[in-house]
This record gives C-alpha cells, sequence and structure tokens, in this order.
C-alpha cells in the first residue's frame, strides 16, 4: 500500500475524501488540524495553508480563504474512532495525557471537553479539535551529528533539546537507527528503547514499524520510567534512549541508567540549554554531570535542523551558522 | 395402495417438518451459547489485554468454530480494511451478512445493539456494555432451556397429530 493510502486511513470518509485530491507530497506534510465547524488547515513544508472543498490549498487570508472546507462535528467523531481503529477505551491512558499514537508512529492531539476526577484527568469527551502530526522517518538526518557525540568507542549521554515540533523524536530515532546498525567504522550496539508513546519505533503488535536496525529492543506503550529500569535490568543494553524526559521519574530513572554504565540518548522540550537550566531536576543531573552532550535543534520553523553541539559543561562543540 | 403410500409420505412429511423446528429451537440455544461465548472471549481480550476491537475480533475467532468464528473474523477484517465508515455500519452490515440466523426478533435487535455501543469511550463503558449483553445472552438461553423440553415435544408432535389428523380426514 502507497504512503498516500496508508496515512488518509487515520481520517475519516468525509475529510478522506477532501485530502485525497490534495497535491501534496506526503514526506512533507506535517500536520493536519481538524476543529469542529472551523476550516481545515494542513502544515506543509513548514507553512500553513487552508484546503477548499474542491481539495485545493490556499494561503490562509487569501481571497479563496472564504471557500475554505469547513469540519463538522461528525467528520471529526468519524476520524477520532477511525483513526483508534474503533477502540478509544484501548488508548485511556494515552488520552488522558491528549493525545493518541496511531499505526506509523502518528501522534494525534486531542482537545474537547475534560472529565476531571480528583484533580485528574479522566478522559476527554465531545472532542472537537484534533491535531495529526505526521511522524517521518528521515534516515541520515543523524550522520552529521553522530561523530560529535562520540568519546573514542563510546556514546556520549545526550540530551536532544528542542521546542515541540522541532525534530526531536526524529533525530533521536535515526541516531538509535546508526547506533544500532553501526555507522563507519562503528560496531553496532544494543539499543534499549522506552518508547511510552510509540513514536520512535511506531510499533505494530509489539513489532517496530520503523526502522531502527537490528540491536533495538523496544518496550512499546510502556511509562519512560519505568521502561528504562526494565531495560537495564533485563536486555543489558549499552545504550538505552527515551524520547520528552520531563518527569522527576522519569529524571531519576535516567540518571540510574547513566550510572548503571550504559550512555543515555533522550530528548527535552526547551529552545537553549539555558531554559532547560532552568528546571530544578534537569539542572541536578547536569550539576551530577549526567549528560555529556547536548544538542539543541533550531526549533519548528526549521524542523530537524541542528543550532550547535555543546558538552557536559556547555561548551560549543560545533555550531551551524543560520542560513 | 396409492392412499397408503400418499398417508405415509404425509406422516414423514408431518415428522421432518416437526424435526426441523425442533432441531432449530436447539441451534437457537446453542448459537445464544456461542454467541456468549464470543462475549466472553472478548471481554478477555478488551479488558485484560486492552486489545483493540480489532484484534480481539480476530483472536476470538480462531478460538471459536462454525458461523460465528467466521463472523468474528470478517468483523476483524472489516475493521483492518479502514474504509473510514463507523463501526456501527461495518457490525450492521456484518450482521445483516449472516443468513438465517436462528434468533428470535428482539434477540437480533439486542445483537446490533451490542455492535452500535461496542468501541465507545472507556474500558468502564466496555465491561458495562459486555456485562449487558453477556446478562442479556443467559437470560434468553435460560429461558429457552426452560421450554426446551416442552418446546421439542410440541414440535415433534404437533405437525404429526396434525399429519395424522389429515390421512384419517382423507381415509
Amino acid at each position: 500500500m502507497g504512503e498516500r493510502e496508508e496515512w488518509i486511513r487515520i481520517f475519516g470518509n468525509g475529510i478522506r475524501e477532501v485530502l485525497k485530491g490534495l497535491s501534496v507530497e506526503y514526506e512533507k506534510l506535517q500536520e493536519v488540524r481538524l476543529r469542529t465547524g472551523l476550516p481545515l488547515f494542513i502544515r506543509y513544508e513548514n507553512r500553513e495553508y487552508g484546503v477548499t472543498a474542491e481539495g485545493r490549498l490556499v494561503q490562509p487570508g487569501s481571497g479563496d480563504s472564504r471557500r475554505l472546507r469547513v469540519v463538522t462535528g461528525e467528520e471529526l467523531r468519524d476520524t477520532v474512532e477511525c483513526a483508534s481503529s474503533y477502540s478509544l477505551y484501548a488508548y485511556e491512558e494515552e488520552i488522558r495525557q491528549g493525545f493518541i499514537t496511531v499505526r506509523g508512529g502518528h501522534r494525534i492531539g486531542l482537545a474537547g471537553k475534560t472529565v476531571t476526577d480528583k484533580g485528574e484527568v479522566r478522559t476527554i469527551r465531545y472532542i472537537s479539535s484534533v491535531n495529526v502530526r505526521f511522524a517521518h522517518q528521515v534516515k541520515g538526518c543523524g550522520l552529521p551529528v553522530l561523530p560529535f557525540l562520540m568519546d573514542g568507542d563510546r556514546l556520549c549521554s545526550t540530551l536532544i533539546i528542542s521546542p515541540p515540533g522541532g525534530g526531536k523524536t526524529t533525530l533521536l530515532r535515526d541516531l538509535i537507527r546508526l547506533l544500532s546498525w553501526g555507522a563507519g567504522d562503528m560496531p553496532g550496539r544494543n539499543v534499549g528503547v522506552a518508547d511510552e508513546r510509540g513514536e520512535i519505533g511506531a510499533c505494530y503488535e509489539g513489532i517496530p514499524q520503523n526502522d531502527l536496525g537490528p540491536r533495538a529492543d523496544v518496550l512499546d506503550g510502556c511509562p519512560k520510567a519505568l521502561g528504562l529500569m526494565m531495560l537495564i535490568r533485563t536486555m543489558t543494553p549499552q545504550v538505552v534512549a527515551a524520547d520528552e524526559l520531563g518527569s522527576e521519574e522519569d529524571l531519576n530513572a535516567a540518571e540510574y541508567g547513566a550510572n548503571c554504565g550504559c550512555s543515555l540518548l533522550a530528548t527535552a522540550h526547551g529552545s537553549s540549554l539555558d531554559e532547560i537550566r532552568k528546571k530544578a531536576a534537569f539542572r541536578r543531573l547536569e550539576t551530577k554531570g549526567v549528560f555529556d552532550r547536548f544538542v539543541i535543534l533550531k526549533g519548528s520553523e526549521r524542523a530537524g535542523q541542528v543550532k550547535e553541539i555543546r558538552d557536559g559543561e556547555g561548551r560549543i562543540l560545533k555550531e551551524w551558522i543560520s542560513g | 395402495m396409492i392412499k397408503t403410500a400418499g398417508a405415509v409420505l404425509v406422516l414423514l412429511g408431518a415428522a421432518g417438518l416437526g424435526n426441523f423446528f425442533s432441531a432449530r429451537f436447539s441451534a437457537r440455544i446453542r448459537f445464544l451459547e456461542e454467541l456468549r461465548l464470543l462475549v466472553f472471549f472478548l471481554k478477555g481480550e478488551i479488558l485484560y489485554a486492552n486489545s483493540s476491537l480489532k484484534e480481539a475480533f480476530f483472536h476470538a475467532g480462531e478460538r471459536l468454530e462454525g458461523e460465528i468464528g467466521v463472523f468474528s473474523q470478517k468483523v476483524a477484517e472489516r475493521i483492518g480494511e479502514r474504509q473510514g465508515m463507523a463501526f456501527g455500519q461495518i457490525w450492521e452490515e456484518e450482521t445483516a451478512a449472516l443468513k438465517n440466523l436462528p434468533l428470535s426478533g428482539e434477540e437480533f435487535c439486542q445483537l446490533k445493539e451490542f455492535g452500535r455501543q461496542l468501541g465507545y469511550l472507556d474500558r468502564q463503558m466496555q465491561e458495562r456494555i459486555l456485562l449487558l449483553y453477556l446478562e442479556q445472552l443467559e437470560r434468553a438461553a435460560d429461558s429457552l432451556r426452560e421450554k426446551r423440553r416442552e418446546a421439542c415435544r410440541l414440535y415433534l408432535g404437533l405437525p404429526l397429530a396434525a399429519g395424522l389428523f389429515f390421512v384419517i380426514m382423507v381415509y
């Protein structure tokens, strides 16, 4: 099945018909946003476009924007049902965090009326906004970065930093692939992946759909903190990887991993090292020297592009000039 | 001679008709029990393995034999096709495709309603839907089991009596 047929199957029938008519390259498609009673927007090649009822892309604000295709509540419900394979209950834990990850590793953000219980989100009812973010495996994007992360034969524990949508997961995924396969003279190594949201491996029935190389062991859907511990204890990895460290438990598990002789490969939200340092838990890890390298990306306007690489003390090792 | 042959044929036909209705009654109980088993398997898959509906129907279909097993696998296949339609529509089409179901009108309505509710909301809701349908199935099967002996005797005896009456009348 072609990529177009595959990604289009996330959507319910009404929206599917409109998207089918678009002349877009899947590789450059970043997001599709649906909001009840409001126009359909897509993010393509780092720009936002409205979609007309005839299936044409128009710039918001242009004359054609009055003809934008409006999404109905039923179409949005159909899309949520279809994307979850009619099994919304199976995503209960993820819905509490506001998203579901579907086949292919694509993340679907949800907003609507939240149902809370004792201060915690139980579920989201009356879903009124859906943001489909497409996961693209960009093979080779980690190649220019990898030499700066090595200290002889050893991989330095690395934190990849960027704002949401900046390409952290894409870079992390490719670094895992390169480490697992081996690159150049560097032999492949065992990589344990705690893939809580299923975005790294895009596992389907436990098997990664993305190429993570022959030496990657993926714990799919498992909370990061728990997953990192389990992998270290059971799979004897040389490298452990996790996406979006944030909570105290995640960072404790990361510290535990680094103290067990494993190299750590992780990502975190932020726009600079200084911003990350403002978070007490990260500051603690930095003080303890858990991370030897920081890879800072340019941000969502230039998704996936590296701005600079710093060592554990914050000194710049490599800087890419903006252009 | 012809009259005698005719009488024998009428009696055989009447007995056959009685047998048919009696067998259909038993098949109805058997079908309800198979449905109950399907719901049991779905319950296990959904509540304990957190499987999606597709996986749940597929695995349940693998373990079940006969028409229900085929039906379950067909539903899994249709979900896997991801045609963009609502699950309720898939369920309705697949239940409609089941030919000559030995179910009463009410039982068929319950079966359709069960599928319409499935997959909706959280696991607690799934549990309630599954338990409600299990209860409906159990109640229907129990009621039929109670009537079984009486009904089978009636189904076998009544056509035979009617046949005998017809033969006597003709003679």
